[in-house]
């Protein structure tokens, strides 16, 4: 066997031509020298590019941390906007943006979910809806002052809103719709077949499918996807200063529980946190960056605890759902 | 083979029509504990000149057949010949998908239904007949909810529910090993049981027929072995077609075998006949391993 083994070997083109030339060592250590070199000198370029943004990052929010936290206290945090700056507060500001964001949520998640719903599992396969599926994910490119200017048209005259938190919300719901239908089309996609298989299989209709089996699997995508747009719509400010959001408001748009509850503040005008910032951004006086620099400061804790509760969500469902 | 087995009469699947219209009763899983078979197994399905096509090709052609009421037929057939489309039009898995149709007609007795007819709602024929697939496919839910699931689609009260789930698991020779964690993930079981679960899934509501679908080809020699154990014990319950593509295993479990190749059916027979002396010399052929 060993002995019949080497002569096949012996036999073997390779090992003739080996034989002819002899085994080159020295240069087959040249070889793997030079793609050794390759290998470290792309991942040391790798590593300053990821450099250059995490640096980028972390520059800005020193630069805020230095120039804002010391104004970031209670005070901020209850006092209205003022004409003098260590009196200032962004009260209005997340109070506005709070509401916007309720109005946003409670209008784009069934909107969002619904419309990724159908478009996966009922929607038949064929040009008209490839074309709408292509024009959603070209949706989410859009700039958002595009949207600005649709809601400014629609739902600020066309729809007599006015330049409400109603109007607002709904702005903001149209802009992050196409990333929650993306999510949700994206988390029913990763649903085997075989269990929708199986729940068809026990005579389930198509809605008892969707209710008891996908939408419930699906949960940790969509929500995921709901919060990163959240996330991006806190942060938006041409959109607002479109359909006309005040920059400047020194009182809320509710005065009671009681009229938080009859939803009368819908109608009322607002300002929210990036437009109080950016108003004191423009403003001349250190004291005013300072302000804005803590208002900065109030986003990204925002945007960045948000975030973090999506990549909870996402860990806790991957780790309950197995296939 | 089994005492039930030896007192059936060797007749071949066609049968007369008299014999055929012989009124059978149900018998659900859960009450048929004591019962013995029937003398002469009558027929629970006739499948009627049915061809079937994904968009315009032709998987199924001309089709007829009859599976009789409370035995096991497994369908054989090298890959691609069309056993699996089959199997899965008997609960019309097809419709969910588009661009398929089925010709020809499948009827399910004792009432006389067209299985496969356009104006039959595939929901109707999903709950009178269910399926078990290749791969275990459990729901990412509990056990209990596993099994339950059927029975909540028909509405069934908790108390109900509750004693059915373990008919069911019993039925699938799995109660012993989860009545302790009916609560706990089904992703927890091995793929065996998972498979078991599955099979309890189907059983809990009652079927008419349970389709299985290549059952064990993804599990190992000793789940394999459990499964075909439990097909045994089912086989005076329920009607059972199972699709496999292991010889052995048709001849281990099953009554009768079906054995189609590229769309058409060459031979049916007892598959005591079949495997010792196919009238037809293909199935001889695959029988004995020289192709497929």
């Amino acid at each position: 066997m060993e002995v019949s083994r080497l002569r096949r070997k012996c036999a073997h083109p390779w090992f003739q031509l080996r034989q002819l030339f002899g085994v080159n060592t020295p240069r087959l250590r040249r070889i793997v020298a030079k793609r050794w070199l390759e290998d470290v000198l792309f991942s040391l370029a790798g590593a300053v590019c990821t450099l250059i943004g995490l640096v980028t990052l972390g520059a800005l929010f020193y630069n805020l941390m230095h120039d804002g936290l010391h104004r970031l206290d209670w005070s901020l945090l209850a006092s209205f906007p003022s004409r003098f700056a260590e009196r200032a507060g962004v009260l209005s500001a997340w109070v506005g943006s709070l509401l916007i964001m309720l109005v946003t949520t409670l209008s784009a998640i069934p909107l969002g979910v619904a419309a990724g719903v159908y478009l996966e599992e009922y929607g038949k396969k064929n040009w008209r809806t490839t074309l709408i599926e292509l024009n959603i994910a070209n949706l989410a490119g859009v700039p958002s002052i595009i949207y600005g200017l649709m809601a400014l048209g629609l739902f600020v005259y066309m729809l007599g809103l006015g330049r409400s938190i109603l109007a607002g919300g709904l702005t903001l719901a149209c802009l992050i719709l196409p990333i929650i239908i993306v999510a949700t089309r994206e988390a029913l996609r990763s649903i085997p077949q075989e269990i929708r298989e199986a729940a068809y299989g026990m005579g389930a209709s198509k809605w008892q499918v969707i209710w008891h089996h996908l939408l419930p699997y699906s949960t940790g995508g969509i929500s995921t996807g709901i919060i990163i747009g959240l996330s991006r719509a806190i942060g938006e400010t041409a959109p607002l200063i479109t359909i006309g959001a005040l920059t400047f408001i020194a009182f809320l748009p509710f005065n009671s529980a009681s009229e938080l509850v009859t939803l009368r503040w819908l109608d009322n005008q607002f300002t929210v946190l990036p437009i109080q910032m950016f108003n004191w951004v423009s403003r001349p006086g250190v004291e005013f960056q300072a302000n804005a620099a803590a208002a900065g400061l109030l986003l990204i804790a925002i945007t960045l605890s948000m975030n973090a509760v999506a990549i909870v969500v996402r860990y806790r469902m991957r780790k309950r759902i197995k296939w | 083979m089994s005492t039930a087995f030896s007192e059936l009469p060797a007749n071949p699947p066609s049968m007369p029509s008299e014999q055929r219209a012989r009124p059978t009763e149900h018998r659900p899983v859960a009450t048929a504990e004591t019962s013995a078979p029937p003398a002469a197994p009558s027929v629970k399905a006739e499948v009627r000149d049915l061809s079937f096509y994904y968009g315009n090709v032709r998987a199924l052609k001309n089709i007829n057949l009859q599976f009789l009421e409370r035995q096991v037929t497994a369908i054989i057939g090298p890959s691609g010949c069309g056993k699996s489309t089959l199997l899965r039009c008997f609960n019309r898995m097809h419709d969910l998908y588009p661009g398929n149709r089925y010709e020809g007609q499948i009827l399910l007795q004792p009432d006389g239904v067209n299985i496969v007819s356009p104006d039959v709602d595939p929901i109707e024929m999903r709950m009178r007949i269910s399926m078990v697939f290749q791969k275990p496919n459990p729901f990412p839910k509990s056990i209990f909810e596993n099994v339950a699931f059927g029975l909540r689609l028909r509405g069934e009260h908790k108390a109900t529910i509750n004693a059915k789930i373990e008919q069911a698991l019993r039925s699938a020779a799995l109660w012993d090993e989860v009545k302790d964690r009916l609560h706990q993930p089904a992703y927890k079981l091995s793929g065996g049981q998972q498979q078991r679960l599955c099979i309890a899934r189907s059983l809990a509501t009652d079927p008419e027929i349970l389709l299985l679908d290549e059952p064990t080809s993804a599990l190992d020699p000793v789940a394999t072995s459990k499964i075909e154990e439990l097909v045994a014990e089912l086989r005076d319950y329920v009607t059972i077609i199972v699709v496999t593509h292991n010889m052995q295993q048709a001849a281990r479990i099953s009554d009768y075998t079906v054995f189609l190749y590229i769309g058409e059916l060459v031979e049916v027979d007892r598959t005591e006949h079949i495997f010792k002396n196919p009238a037809n010399k293909l199935t001889q052929s695959y029988i004995t391993g020289s192709f497929g």
